[in-house]
């Protein structure tokens, strides 16, 4: 995992030059600005905005809590409208939210939709809602 | 794993509280203030120092910071003339929770390439260069709900309606489509072309109708599309365009230097819109069909296609998808969807 020493490394040379700045006396030299290599870059960090703006509305965790915890990993919109005592058009629409944002998969099982976790994002999910 | 964990409910409190904690986090610059702020741990950073990092300034970087302090991500305290934030308990967690996003390359590489893609009006940069750099594995996801037979039907609609735009209305070509739709889903042995059966006899009957009612044009235009391989490009764009505007518009494609067979990804991304390559085969470019057509459309062929006067010639800068992965073809596919939509088709159906 290269993202992953590249992110400790640097965390801790934020810290030591913390560290540094904290033993120099008030007045000296400013210490060096923190350091935004562990920062996502702007590209990533337009990625988690897009991501958590789907995310981000209480029915919508809700639904992804219960997609997650559903016993073969999908559910149906009209289970999820009833457990969620939701109507149905409305658990469309915020699960439609979530196709768009690439957060969940939908595909056809007979009459019915059903709606699982983009296994890309399953870890994204499963910190979220768990 | 306590009880509520294990049947997947999330208590309403809860979510409610997340959401407003997700909401406020959720934009690029509080992102990454996020994470350098949690990088700072517990020594902290004043506002004076990000903005100077960022490029951004102090007023901006404190507005934010603020942001992040209602959500209670970050806190503040003053030290000396300074105010210093610290990452909270709940930043790190998410913030570790986060980090592994930008990780998943198949979408951080499908989002470059759409602001790259973005760009093709000012001229394309090669898309392999864009991707070789954090494209090891060729990543295939499928493209959320496409194949849902409704999305297929959505996407022929208004394709249908595009068609016969100034000849029917959109609720005559609905009522035709899902009257087709319905006859067809009785008949129909492979369920799985029902999308594309429904497409070609929705635009027949609606063109029968239109013909007998004297509403159709006899004489058509024809359009022809260049590109190198005929494999890839011209083949999306003349079967776009073909399911676009029917029998309006003669369509032919040609290439340079003509490849084997189809692109099976080419055909693989334009199934997923409900449109079969499946009897197309690569041509080479000749003289009259050149002659014969009315608009020409280049795409990457440079000079190999022959001039003449009289004709419309347009040249699109449309990458080659051979070798691509599934998501920049698909992005490819929808740019020629985009350019024939608003270049072409205001030409030609008037």
């Amino acid at each position: 995992m290269r993202g992953g020493e590249d992110y400790t490394s640097c965390v801790s040379q934020v810290r030591s030059s913390a560290a540094l700045s904290a033993a120099e006396p008030s007045g000296a030299v400013p210490a060096p600005p923190p350091s935004t290599e562990a920062a996502f870059d702007e590209e990533a960090a337009a990625l988690v905005a897009h991501l958590l703006k789907a995310i981000a509305d209480p029915t919508r965790l809700r639904l992804l809590a219960m997609i997650r915890h559903a016993s073969d990993g999908a559910a149906c919109v009209q289970d999820l409208a009833d457990a969620l005592d939701i109507g149905q058009p409305t658990a469309s629409h915020h699960l439609k939210i979530l196709v768009d944002a690439g957060l969940l998969v939908r595909c056809k099982r007979g009459k019915h939709s059903w709606y699982s976790v983009q296994p890309e994002r399953d870890e994204l999910v499963r910190g979220l809602v768990d | 794993m306590n009880p509520q964990e294990s049947t997947g409910r999330l208590a309403t409190g809860t979510a409610k509280r997340l959401a407003g904690q997700l909401k406020n986090l959720a934009d690029p610059v509080r992102v990454r203030l996020l994470s350098i702020i949690v990088a700072a741990r517990r020594e902290g950073v004043s506002a004076g120092e990000v903005a100077e990092a960022f490029d951004l300034t102090k007023p901006t970087v404190s507005h934010h910071l603020k942001v992040l302090g209602e959500a209670g991500l970050v806190t503040r305290e003053r030290s000396g003339t300074h105010i210093i934030y610290r990452p909270t308990s709940a930043a790190r967690r998410l913030h570790t929770v986060l980090r592994g996003i930008p990780g998943e390359a198949a979408a951080e590489r499908e989002e470059g390439l759409r602001s790259v893609l973005d760009e093709l009006d000012g001229g394309w940069r090669p898309a392999a260069e864009e991707a070789g750099a954090s494209a090891q594995v060729p990543v295939e996801r499928p493209l959320p709900g496409l194949l849902d037979p409704e999305d297929l039907l959505e996407r022929v609609q208004e394709r249908l309606t595009i068609r016969f735009a100034g000849v029917f209305t959109p609720e005559t070509v609905h009522r035709y489509l899902r009257d087709s739709y319905e006859r067809l889903s009785h008949s129909a042995a492979v369920t799985a072309h029902l999308p594309a059966l429904t497409e070609r006899f929705a635009a027949e009957r609606l063109a029968s109708v239109a013909r007998c009612e004297g509403l159709l044009h006899k004489v058509v235009p024809e359009v022809l599309f260049v590109c190198v391989r005929n494999a890839g490009r011209s083949q999306m764009a003349a079967a776009l365009l073909r399911h676009l505007a029917g029998d309006r518009v003669q369509i032919r494609s040609a290439g340079s230097a003509p490849g084997e067979g189809v692109d099976p990804d080419v055909a693989a991304v334009m199934t997923e819109i409900g449109i079969d390559l499946g009897t197309e085969f690569p041509k080479p470019l000749t003289d009259e069909v050149v002659h014969s057509a009315d608009i020409v459309i280049t795409m990457g062929c440079g000079d190999a296609c022959p001039v003449y006067l009289g004709k419309r010639y347009l040249d699109w800068e449309i990458p080659e998808p051979l070798g691509e992965s599934r998501p920049v073809i698909r992005l490819i596919r929808d740019e020629v969807d985009r350019r024939i939509r608003r270049e072409l088709l205001p030409g030609l159906l008037g």
